[in-house]
């Protein structure tokens, strides 16, 4: 019993291997005892040994149907017609032509047939037409080369000055210190800037922010991967990163080696500057541009000395510097936005562009002819029972009949107008406009290239029906199937 | 709207701290909030100046001013020009909208204060280490120095500077505990005035919208002047009229601000990072804020119209608030918190359409309130951020294409990444391939594609 309980468990996909014999019992009438029912579900009861078929994942059906949609449409793809116009032969499998002849000569009259059209619509007098555009860019592009011929300007102005403060310092090289100095105050005191310390000496101010400064830059680093070969930048390699130190070469805490001004022995700070004449107190570009910016004399107290002018060439030099950084990043700035000029005059103008993208796809309305428009229609809606056989017509005869298909368009105006005259005979002009380029285009292209057409009534479905399907009135469904059925 | 009833209705000063500014790991050493409070200007260590709006609290701007630290900074009344001075002797003037440097003059020493005029940003009064304060004005191009004539201060050198409120006056306190004031178009000392102690003044502050004049001295005590009896002065001795020191640990202030009104003085140890707020016309001390041990306090700023502090030590910007409590009765008058789940049994009128017991004129009365019209369209600037002599409202809002009046924000562009740019267009025809269909490009050239080629 346990047998056969068992085989009519198993489907048929799997047959079961042949159970070992056991005494079968007959079967009884009436109710089974409750024990044999137990040893019946115990017997039932699925276990791991059991070999159960499952059903298939959805993942592997969905595997399944994939591989055999593939394989059949390998054997059932139909043969289609190559899509060249004149070309009466099959194409080939996997391409839309026959030969690359064909496909040649499709588009060679796809781009004699549309690209003049496009091109003449593209270069149409209109706001923001690519003639304005041109010029804008070129405008900008004039703008850029300004600024950049300026930054290169400032540029020798900064080399030029750092030269002259070269000059100004080695002329001092042999001087001998006078041992006057400047006379503090010893009661004041000043908190520093940068720890925070409350009660500094006035007299070792500038020392104690010197070196207080120094201290906080030496805990940040400031390194990048790349050497950058300019001048103005620290650049000495890390040993434990390989980067390279990017701080301001006059400036650096930890790598700075005091350059011509080591031979010094007097401090010897421009006098020109601490007695205030009017030339000094200018901003320091104007006094960059000076032709002597340092003039003869110098602080003439001891180097180490000095309180008043501790360290003023590297802090100058640093401060130049800085200016030399900031024309570096306004020159990157001023290729980026160059680069990005050009590549927007490049993708304007090119024949792919102009090709693929449409312009002014609505015309604008003429006031005058608007009036003119709504007048007809006024007139023309007197006699207007014997224009309704011909909706049906068109449908079939649309393409070779172009008289009748402005026929039509014309009366499908009226008809909108007619319905909703205080409200949307503006958009029934658009309708007549956009049926009349329609119709003219088909007429340039021929009537039985599918792709081209596609591109023409890709753009041009969406402008008529987005009129369409804009405004709210209910009459206008009919003229939407029309229009439809003309577009095809 | 917020901030008018907080005036009326709420604490004023911050109790609690809220959080860090991001800087990206510069470190900061001083800030400044616009005059709206609507901008933070920060300066770095490194030189390099931060704008960050407080609201988003991002950064807009980044100005690489210096190329040592920064000492002190400076918003023009129009919120469009930022003054920043530094130890690397010069000062820089920035346009904030355009992120370009106006000007940058150098100076003799380290600048430790600079100060733009408040009611004109031609204008500013510079002070360096050991030279006399100079009034600069930058096109055209001017330099006064104030001269120090009062009897007796030959060796004196002035510590310490500041406009008065409306720029009229310019108060200096030397290292003797004088105060000499000078007329600011003239520069000539119009009143001077001795402290009483001879102690070195540190810090000169001028609340925003009071008549209050607060110096910090070196001897540890915070004093409040009415500035109009410093006027009349004549080289006596001036008493305070509020006076406010830490009586307990007798601590030195690094720097002290009082909110916009004046009612709070709030005072930055030097020792510990705590913040000292007394109640300016008491004396009393309300409240300590402390921040971490161990760091040394180097900034504190109020908020001009929120009670908002900001604090700098170590290098990090902490923002101090209020703390915000719920409270939910306060948005209908029978509202009761209950602690547990109560059945609700409602009274007999309660949600009656109409009130049965009412008296007929009541109806009346909230007629007549409808007929007004309300502006809802017009934007009118807050009143309270006027200043009393300021009579155009106009001026006060900026124009839409933000080029003229005050800048109250700074609008960010959203960064976005233009894909077009990677897009080149190819240098010959054969190249072309790489831009078209595959499949098509493989059928023109009778090539197969493998099948699964998709």
């Amino acid at each position: 019993m346990a047998s056969t309980s068992s085989a009519a468990m198993y489907s048929a996909d799997a047959p079961p291997p042949p159970p070992p014999q056991e005494p079968v019992e007959k079967k009884k009438r009436g109710r089974k005892k409750k024990e044999v029912v137990e040893r019946e579900k115990e017997l039932k009861r699925i276990n791991e040994q059991d070999y159960v078929p499952s059903r298939p994942t959805r993942q592997q059906s969905a595997d399944v149907r994939k591989t055999r949609r593939q394989n059949k449409l390998e054997q059932e793809e139909e043969a289609r017609q190559c899509l060249q116009p004149d070309c009466i032969y099959e194409a080939r499998p996997g391409s839309k032509y026959c030969t690359p002849e064909c496909g040649r000569i499709l588009a060679n009259m796809r781009l004699t047939g549309i690209l003049p059209h496009r091109v003449q619509e593209y270069y149409e007098d209109g706001p923001a037409g690519p003639r304005t555009l041109d010029k804008e860019i070129e405008d900008k592009m004039a703008e850029v080369k300004r600024e950049f011929d300026l930054c290169n300007k400032q540029e020798q102005v900064l080399s030029t000055f750092l030269d002259k403060l070269k000059e100004f310092v080695e002329r001092q090289i042999e001087l001998k210190p006078l041992g006057t100095e400047e006379k503090f105050d010893d009661t004041l005191y000043e908190g520093c800037i940068v720890c925070g310390q409350p009660d500094i000496m006035m007299r070792k101010y500038t020392k104690h922010i010197e070196l207080c400064w120094s201290r906080a830059e030496k805990s940040m680093s400031f390194g990048a991967p790349e050497i950058n070969h300019v001048k103005i930048y620290c650049e000495v390699q890390e040993p434990r990163t390989g980067a390279y130190c990017k701080r301001l070469k006059s400036l650096c805490p930890e790598h700075r080696k005091p350059m011509y001004e080591a031979g010094l022995k007097v401090c010897g700070y421009p006098k020109k500057w601490s007695e205030g004449t009017g030339d000094y107190t200018n901003t320091l570009s104007e006094l960059i541009a000076l032709e002597d910016p340092f003039g003869e004399l110098g602080c003439r107290t001891k180097k180490d000395v000095c309180s008043a002018h501790l360290k003023w060439v590297p802090s100058l030099r640093g401060t130049i510097e800085l200016e030399q950084a900031c024309l570096i990043q306004k020159i990157f700035e001023l290729c980026a936005e160059a680069s990005r000029l050009q590549d927007k005059s490049d993708w304007s103008c090119n024949a792919l562009s102009i090709l693929i993208n449409r312009r002014n796809a609505a015309k604008f309305i003429d006031k005058e002819a608007f009036v003119r428009f709504v007048r007809k229609m006024q007139e023309s809606t007197k006699g207007s029972e014997q224009d309704d056989t011909s909706i049906y017509s068109s449908e079939s005869s649309s393409k070779e009949k172009t008289d009748e298909d402005m026929d039509t368009a014309e009366f499908l105006a009226t008809l909108a107008g007619k319905r909703k005259e205080e409200e949307g005979g503006e958009e029934a002009m658009d309708i007549e406009d956009e049926e009349d380029e329609e119709e003219d285009e088909k007429m340039d292209l021929g009537n039985t290239t599918p792709i081209p057409s596609q591109d023409v009534s890709m753009e041009n479905p969406s402008s008529p029906q987005s009129i369409i399907a804009s405004s709210p009135a209910s009459s206008r469904r009919s003229s939407n199937f029309s229009v439809d059925r003309l577009l095809e | 709207m917020g901030e008018i009833l907080d005036r009326t209705y709420g604490t004023q000063f911050p109790e609690e701290l809220e959080g860090h500014l991001d800087l990206q790991n510069a470190s900061a050493n001083c800030c400044k909030f616009n005059r709206w409070g609507t901008i933070v200007a920060v300066g770095c260590t490194d030189g390099r100046v931060f704008i960050v709006d407080f609201i988003t609290k991002n950064i807009a701007r980044t100005f690489s001013a210096h190329a040592l630290p920064v000492s002190c900074l400076s918003w023009s009344r129009n919120g469009r020009k930022l003054l920043t001075g530094s130890a690397d002797n010069s000062i820089a003037v920035f346009d904030v909208l355009a992120g370009t440097l106006l000007y940058r003059i150098r100076f003799n020493s380290m600048v430790t204060f600079a100060m733009f005029h408040p009611r004109d940003d031609n204008k500013a009064i510079v002070l360096q280490v050991n030279f006399p304060p100079t009034v600069e004005q930058f096109s055209p191009r001017l330099q006064k120095v104030l001269t120090n004539d009062t009897p007796g201060s030959t060796d004196e050198v002035v510590s310490c500077v500041s406009y008065d409120r409306k720029g009229k006056y310019i108060i200096t306190g030397t290292g003797k505990g004088k105060l000499i004031i000078y007329n600011s178009d003239t520069l000539r000392c119009v009143s001077w005035c001795k402290q009483n102690t001879v102690q070195q003044i540190r810090q000169i502050i001028v609340p925003m919208k009071s008549r209050f004049i607060i110096t910090n001295t070196q001897d540890r005590v915070i004093r409040t002047y009415e500035l109009e009896d410093l006027i009349h002065q004549r080289g006596g001795t001036v008493e305070a009229k509020y006076k406010v020191l830490d009586m307990v640990n007798k601590a030195a202030w690094k720097n002290v601000c009082t909110d916009s009104d004046g009612l709070y003085v709030c005072g930055a140890s030097t020792k510990a990072h705590s913040l000292y707020i007394w109640e300016s016309n008491t004396g009393s001390l309300i409240k300590i804020l402390h921040g971490n041990k161990g760091e040394a306090l180097l900034d504190a700023q109020w908020h001009p119209t929120r009670p908002i502090i900001l604090s700098i030590a170590q290098g990090s910007v902490s923002l101090w608030t209020q703390a915000h409590v719920e409270n939910w009765s306060a948005f209908a008058p029978e509202f009761q918190e209950l602690e547990e789940n109560e059945k609700y049994v409602e009274k007999e009128g309660e949600f009656d359409m109409e009130d049965e017991d009412a008296d007929d004129d009541q109806t009346n009365k909230s007629q007549e309130g409808e007929d007004d019209i309300v502006d809802v369209v017009g934007v009118k600037p807050d009143e309270f951020l006027a200043s009393s002599d300021e009579e155009d409202h106009e001026s006060m809002r900026p124009s839409r294409n933000l080029e003229s009046g005050p800048l109250w924000y700074i609008p960010v562009p959203p960064d976005v990444d233009n894909p077009e740019a990677e897009r080149k267009l190819p240098d010959s025809i054969e190249d072309l391939d790489r831009l078209l269909n595959p499949a098509w490009v493989a059928a023109a050239k009778g090539i197969d594609l493998p099948k699964n080629h998709n």
